[in-house]
């Protein structure tokens, strides 16, 4: 208990003391704020009006109209909306997958875990652009189907840690001592396993919706991710490049956000390491 | 050691043709029919049949696996759907494109990550290194996609330094002076797109070497922190860094898909995404191929480079 | 004070400081090493034994805090030198080797060069004797075929001769003072054996001054002149071999003399060990840092600091129990 405050109290002390991390935690909180209640405001992010279509900023419209007419800042925050959402759906479908495949690998042994492993390191050596675009083929176009495939392409590290983890809780004794009792073994070591693993799976998890948002952005820039009517940051960007030289401003904002959100989501996760591995400082990897 | 290589080139088999294995497979699973490939639309259907018969479609599945792997070793990688040209013939011309972008950027890139990976490892916590982590941080955030706008927009349409696409200006082909000009702006981002990872991967292992015994035991013995970071921690960061040359190997075909598509620059980039938007399917297939075999070649490549450069694996024979 | 001494600590105290919390890693020591001495410093790990001497060497994590009212390096104040001038003296006046071999040497380097790279460093001489001095140095610790050996990397020698190789690093400036961390911890009990041997003909033959860092009575008892005994970054008690093991004055210190295995145990009898755990030094004790594991601690040693007491020359021990006598 003692030692679990001391990981705590690191983590606190990490988030008074780093500002960058203070920054990413209040723009991340504001971005998600944003996100759930812009439904409740009164504006309409696909409302036409041509006469005033490719504006520059102004007062009226602060991030200018797009090609349509339509409010580019209501529209990108819409936007955020399908990238986050994609973000987070894509990390819990790869977190889901991870899990599972850990579990089993590092429970059953054997063949088994060597089957999943060397799956593991084929889904993460082929390059993901490759593998993403191919599995994208055999999948309906949809947003559900970008969340697979994303999903589809990121477990594997998570894959890694868990089955480490198992593997380290199988020996100890009282998984040892349910086998000898004839309590069912698995039961007990999910019981015991998953909590011990649940703070590197955070740590895993934010870096997770990070990566995802990126994939999904390049994903839908190329044409292959959300298309529309919907909109992402990345399908906005796609839409922007053709008015680059028109209306420069329609490149600016979906990028800067994008950056943000991306970079804010990894300091968090570099934060939420120090609970897991307490000896290092933030942004410093064990490689 | 050549024992140990020829191991590894064996170990490679197996998954090698686990990787044309999953893409016939892929293939198979996909909602379309080889012989589209080969037929045109006024064909009647006994002509197809006949067609069918003659390219053995009608074959078992593992016959057909067979003569396509057998194809693919002679360098058949069959035809494309929508302009039904040769596969082997394109792909002739658009790797070498991407590899004139790829190779030059990646190795500026590598050059210098190792500076500012020894630079920032070695001054951790310090200004330089917060500037330069810090520079990673955000670079790692940024999409490739969105760099290259906005490098095309203020070099491409505001100073209208460089041209905004393709490799050459037509009738400039063998004008090294043109092909300069429109390789600058995608190498430029291609090249800003490898460094973040890369420094950051120096910088680790820079300061995790600064944390080994033998460098407080250099420290005891009177070293300058200059000799430390160049005769002793450099030697220990560069050669596990050898290593990730082998592993950069599929990206002479994949590594600038995004940029190129951007840029229009002729290389796998574009072709490969147009034939995804397409459901060209053989063009995917072939591509897929290509850079899962590279993969594993570089793997391979990679442990041969590490073998060849530590002692330590050297001596084990 | 002793002009002859060539180590001389005076109050020295450490602190880390790490995510707004201080641990007090050595709490005020003060110790001398003479001319020629093997002086011995005795502790459980984590009791600020190592700290202490990696603070006279300089060479502590940034996040470490050093102070103290004197530092003398034969009659060098210390602690008012600037980070070049600290470094020459490293190496070439003092040095210091530690407790595991296999990690201490660059793994890519050849053996030779490293050696060879000390000896450049502070002396004047051209590569080729550099060269010759470094088979030399090898073949007086005792490693067979120097001429061979300088052209292996580390991973070639086994831990005991890695030790060997380092103590010839050491010793190939011929500094002042070896302080030598746990130098037999991590290898074979034979090859401990050797390796102290090695250390005691080298300070006949250098007459260099060695501090010893171990936490092995056994060890210190073949070695040293003086011991010192270190408890909670505080030294408790500190004499000559004699005045250590045939009159110890600390309860610490017989409580560790008891933890020594012998022969002479007598069947039935148990081997004894401290209970209790060292105490945080994060928030450490008001009194004396042992008193929690003590059993002869009175309410006075939990709230107050004990005093040196003084029972010869070199012999004085940090406990209330003796002032009564």
């Amino acid at each position: 208990m003692k030692k679990k405050n001391r990981r705590l109290e690191n983590v606190k002390y990490e988030f008074k003391h780093n500002r960058q991390a203070i920054f990413a935690a209040v723009y991340l909180i504001v971005i998600i704020c944003i996100s759930l209640f812009i439904v409740f405001v009164n504006v309409d992010p696909d409302a036409i009006d041509v006469a005033h279509k490719l504006q520059a900023p102004s007062g009226a419209h602060w991030f200018g109209t797009d090609e349509l007419g339509r409010d580019y800042l209501v529209r990108v925050l819409y936007g955020g909306r399908v990238s986050l959402l994609v973000g987070v759906l894509a990390m819990l479908t790869s977190i889901v997958i991870g899990v599972a495949v850990g579990t089993i690998s590092g429970y059953f042994g054997g063949i088994i875990d060597s089957l999943l492993m060397r799956l593991v390191d084929v889904f993460s050596a082929v390059p993901w652009i490759i593998m993403v675009t191919v599995f994208g083929l055999l999948f309906k176009k949809g947003l559900l189907s970008i969340i697979i495939v994303i999903g589809l392409f990121s477990w594997m590290e998570i894959a890694r840690l868990v089955r480490s983890e198992v593997l380290s809780a199988k020996e100890r004794e009282y998984v040892q001592y349910a086998r000898f009792i004839g309590v069912n073994p698995f039961e007990v070591m999910l019981k015991h396993v998953l909590p011990s693993v649940f703070p590197t799976i955070i740590t895993a998890a934010t870096a997770a919706i990070a990566s995802a948002i990126m994939t999904e952005s390049a994903l839908s820039f190329l044409g292959l991710g959300v298309a529309a009517p919907m909109s992402s940051w990345g399908s906005l960007l796609q839409s922007s490049q053709q008015y680059l030289q028109k209306a420069p401003y329609m490149a600016v904002l979906p990028g800067i956000l994008i950056i943000l959100t991306v970079y804010s989501f990894n300091k968090l996760g570099d934060v939420l390491r120090v609970f897991v591995e307490p000896k290092i400082t933030a942004g410093e990897k064990n490689e | 050691m050549l024992k140990y290589i020829i191991k590894r080139i064996l170990q490679a088999v197996p998954l090698l043709l686990l990787i044309t294995l999953i893409c016939f497979g892929l293939i198979n699973l996909a909602p379309y029919d080889a012989i589209d490939s080969i037929t045109t639309p006024d064909m009647t259907k006994a002509e197809v049949e006949a067609k069918r018969e003659a390219y053995g479609l009608n074959d078992p599945v593992i016959v057909q696996y067979g003569r396509w792997v057998g194809n693919v070793l002679k360098g058949d990688f069959g035809y494309s759907l929508l302009s039904h040209t040769s596969i082997k013939y394109d792909l002739k011309i658009r790797i070498p494109a991407t590899i004139k972008l790829v190779v030059p950027s990646y190795l500026t890139a590598y050059l210098l990550s190792i500076v500012l990976g020894l630079l920032a490892g070695s001054h951790k916590n310090k200004w330089p290194d917060k500037l330069i982590d810090g520079m990673c941080s955000i670079g790692i955030a940024t999409p490739t996609f969105w760099f290259a706008m906005i490098i095309m927009y203020f070099l491409g349409y505001k100073l209208k330094i460089f041209p905004l696409m393709g490799m050459h200006t037509i009738g400039l082909e063998h004008s090294f002076a043109d092909f300069m000009r429109h390789f600058a702006m995608p190498y430029i981002v291609l090249t800003i797109g490898f460094l973040p990872d890369l420094t950051r991967y120096v910088r680790g292992s820079t300061i995790s070497q600064f944390k080994e015994d033998y460098v407080i035991v250099q420290q005891a013995f009177g070293a300058k922190k200059a000799e430390i970071l160049f005769k002793h921690v450099s030697k220990n960061v560069l050669i596990p860094l050898i290593t990730k040359l082998g592993m950069a190997l599929p990206m002479l075909v994949t590594g600038a898909v995004i940029t190129e598509t951007i840029f229009s620059w002729p290389g796998i980039g574009p072709y490969f995404v147009s034939a995804i938007q397409a459901m060209d399917y053989p063009i995917v297939m072939s591509v897929l191929v290509l850079s899962g075999t590279l993969v594993i070649l570089g793997n391979l490549l990679s442990d041969i480079l590490y073998c060849l450069t530590d002692p330590r694996i050297k001596s084990m024979k | 004070m002793n002009n002859k001494n060539v180590l001389e600590v005076e109050n020295l105290r450490t602190v880390f400081k790490s995510r707004g919390q201080e641990v007090q890693a050595v709490r005020g020591v003060s110790l001398s090493v003479g001319a020629g001495e093997i002086v011995g410093i005795v502790g459980e790990s984590g009791s600020g034994k190592s700290v202490t001497m990696k603070a006279v060497m300089g060479i502590l994590p940034e996040n470490a805090e050093v102070s103290s009212d004197a530092v003398r390096l034969n009659g060098t104040e210390l602690s008012g030198l600037s980070e070049d001038e600290y470094r020459k003296m490293r190496g070439k006046e003092m040095t210091m080797i530690f407790q595991d071999p296999m990690t201490a040497l660059n793994p890519l380097v050849k053996i030779g060069r490293q050696l060879e790279e000390v000896i450049l460093r502070h002396s004047t001489c051209t590569k080729t004797e550099a060269k010759e001095k470094a088979v030399e140095m090898l073949k007086k610790v005792g490693i067979p075929m120097p001429e061979q050996r300088v052209k292996q990397y580390p991973h070639e020698f086994s831990g005991g001769m890695r030790q060997r190789v380092l103590i010839a690093m050491a010793l190939a400036c011929e500094p002042k003072l070896l302080i030598a961390d746990e130098p037999t911890t991590a290898l074979d009990v034979t090859i401990q054996a050797q390796t102290l041997d090695l250390l005691k003909e080298l300070e006949k033959e250098y007459h260099t001054s060695i501090v010893l860092i171990t936490h092995d009575m056994g060890v210190v008892a073949t070695v040293c002149s003086r011991i010192a005994i270190m408890y909670g970054g505080l030294i408790m008690e500190s004499g000559t071999s004699e005045e250590i093991f045939y009159d110890p004055k600390h309860p610490y210190t017989k409580a560790l003399l008891r933890a020594i295995p012998s022969l002479e145990l007598k069947e039935g009898e148990r081997l004894q060990s401290i209970a209790g755990l060292p105490p945080s030094l994060i928030n450490p004790p008001d009194g004396c840092p042992f008193a929690e594991r003590c059993e002869y601690a009175t309410e006075r040693c939990r709230a107050e600091m004990p005093q040196y007491q003084q029972f010869s020359e070199t012999h004085r021990a940090m406990c209330f129990l003796n002032t009564q006598e």
